[in-house]
């Protein structure tokens, strides 16, 4: 039972990180109508630019929101340059385009970086905190907390400010949002920049909880896109049931059957969502959208 | 002298090979209501659609004098033309509220709540509901108030009652009516039905008929003409 618990600990802590980690996916998908396949790249561009700059001395908490700067200028120049293009091309054409971007941006980064494993590393961040006999380490529970603050700052921007009222509204009807006089144009720039922006900081928390090199954008768009069809597209609060679905799922398969089927069974869970839920385990039907 | 609001010359309207609109010229003056009738498939969504520029086309439309083809739609909506669509462009995840302070997004405020509030108090008791879970009546008061929401010097209404029962489309009428009296707008609506609801609010009326203007004139003298009643009736 012990074992158990430690296990549910574990997967809520890392469950709020991936929420965050999604949220930038599922914003571009939910606005843009975009399945970028490039998102996880930018999460590592974040992870490196955080491992680089601590390096260099800067204080952890500068780098974040240097990262966060960095990721929105970097989402409004894509917007511009790819994403406005792509929005009248098939799926297919946008799933092979941004494939290709992210097999770029990874090996750009294979270029300057090398492909050894790195990581960073805070002080005062190693230990653990003891819940009786659970384990709390220090560094999953600081992301855990500011996971769910930033994911809460999401929520009350998207439900309680004009732009994240129109953000929502284009994810729900562009023909709506148009006529109520929102510019399409400038909510795509906005909703692009939030996401790489998300993607980005959440990326120095990537770097914080594990190694990392070039070539893990894959792995993280596969849990991004897990988070985002367990959940269900359209709410933030989907995401976090999302995050805390696949932390569960990983969590007890790497403990029960071993680490290195974790992906294994994340995927397998994916593929039966995808044919027999595909709005979310927690979404709502299509239909009942209407 | 009656001022002219919109204008609209010579306008098509192709998807692809198929032709929506050809050649429509009518024009709206300012403190007046329309009406467009057509059947299904004449081309009267298309005529709205393009005077909001959510469709491509030929031809000109102009707004207070003003030449407004290249606007996007959310300039024409912030020059003051609003569009209550049927059903399917409202926001279903939001409440009510929420659906009408988007309609302000634009032009209008907060200050607009308590007039869609006036015309439809029922709103007001469901102000906190999502809108997808209301009944298709209430539906159409939400669509209705959130045009209104911009404060519009042209409100354009497709299909007012499309699908709903004889009461509400009643009651729907009797608002129009006393927009048109508390508010300086004028109406532009298109229907399928003559002498439904538009012979309540309208006086003026426009015939469509597979893409094309085929008459107008009064609403009440429509049904003696000819075409009309070609086009209606299948008889001349």
């Amino acid at each position: 039972m012990e074992v158990i618990l430690q296990l549910l600990i574990n997967a809520f802590l890392l469950g709020g990180f991936y929420a965050l980690l999604a949220s930038g996916f599922s914003l571009i998908w939910g606005v843009l109508g975009l399945i970028n396949l490039a998102y996880g790249s930018f999460v590592l561009l974040g992870a490196y630019s955080a491992y680089f700059l601590h390096q260099k001395g800067f204080n952890f908490w500068l780098v974040l929101f240097i990262n966060l700067f960095l990721g929105f200028f970097l989402g409004l120049f894509l917007n511009r340059l790819l994403f406005l293009r792509l929005l009248r091309f098939e799926a297919l054409s946008v799933l092979l385009l941004t494939f290709g971007l992210d097999v770029l941006i990874s090996n750009l980064i294979n270029l300057f970086f090398k492909g050894d494993v790195r990581s960073v590393s805070l002080e005062g961040l190693g230990g653990s905190f003891f819940l009786g006999e659970y384990i709390l380490p220090k560094g999953r529970l600081l992301v855990f907390v500011l996971s769910v603050f930033f994911i809460l700052l999401l929520y009350l921007f998207l439900k309680h400010t004009k732009e994240g009222r129109a953000i929502r509204a284009v994810s729900m009807d562009r023909v709506g949002a148009q006529l109520c006089g929102i510019d399409l144009g400038r909510t795509y720039d906005l909703s692009s920049a939030l996401a790489h922006s998300l993607a980005m900081f959440s990326g120095a928390f990537y770097g914080l909880l594990q190694g990392f090199t070039p070539f893990d954008s894959g792995f993280i768009t596969l849990k991004v896109f897990f988070v985002c069809i367990a959940g269900g597209l359209g709410r933030v609060e989907a995401l976090l049931l999302g995050g805390f679905a696949l932390a569960v799922l990983e969590q007890f398969s790497g403990f029960y059957v071993g680490e290195g089927y974790k992906s294994a069974f994340a995927l397998l869970v994916l593929f039966l969502l995808l044919a027999f839920r595909p709005y979310g385990i927690f979404g709502v039907r299509l239909h009942e959208r209407a | 002298m009656e001022r002219e609001l919109l204008r609209v010359e010579d306008l098509s309207v192709y998807y692809g090979e198929v032709r929506a609109l050809e050649g429509i010229s009518l024009r709206v003056f300012e403190n007046s209501a329309m009406v467009v009738f057509g059947s299904n498939g004449s081309g009267k969504s298309s005529l709205l659609k393009a005077i909001m520029g959510l469709v491509p086309y030929q031809g000109k439309v102009f707004f207070k004098g003003k030449n407004i083809d290249s606007l996007e739609t959310h300039k024409r909506v912030a020059l003051g033309i609003s569009l209550a669509t049927d059903l399917k462009n409202l926001f279903p995840y939001m409440s009510v509220e929420e659906n009408l302070l988007l309609g302000a997004y634009r032009r209008g405020g907060r200050e607009r709540f308590e007039k869609v509030y006036e015309y439809f108090p029922e709103l007001f008791e469901v102000r906190k509901r999502r809108v997808g879970e209301l009944s298709g009546g209430y539906q159409r008061m939400v669509s209705i108030g959130r045009a209104l929401m911009s404060s519009p010097e042209l409100l354009m209404i497709d299909e007012l009652s499309l699908g709903l029962a004889p009461k509400v489309v009643e009651r729907l009428a009797q608002v129009l009516l006393e927009i048109r009296k508390k508010e300086e707008v004028s109406l532009l609506l298109v229907e399928q039905e003559i002498y439904d609801v538009s012979s309540v609010v309208c006086s003026h009326g426009y015939v469509l008929d597979l893409g094309r203007l085929v008459a107008q004139g009064k609403v009440k003298e429509l049904l003696e003409k000819d075409v009309v009643r070609r086009v209606y009736l299948g008889i001349a």
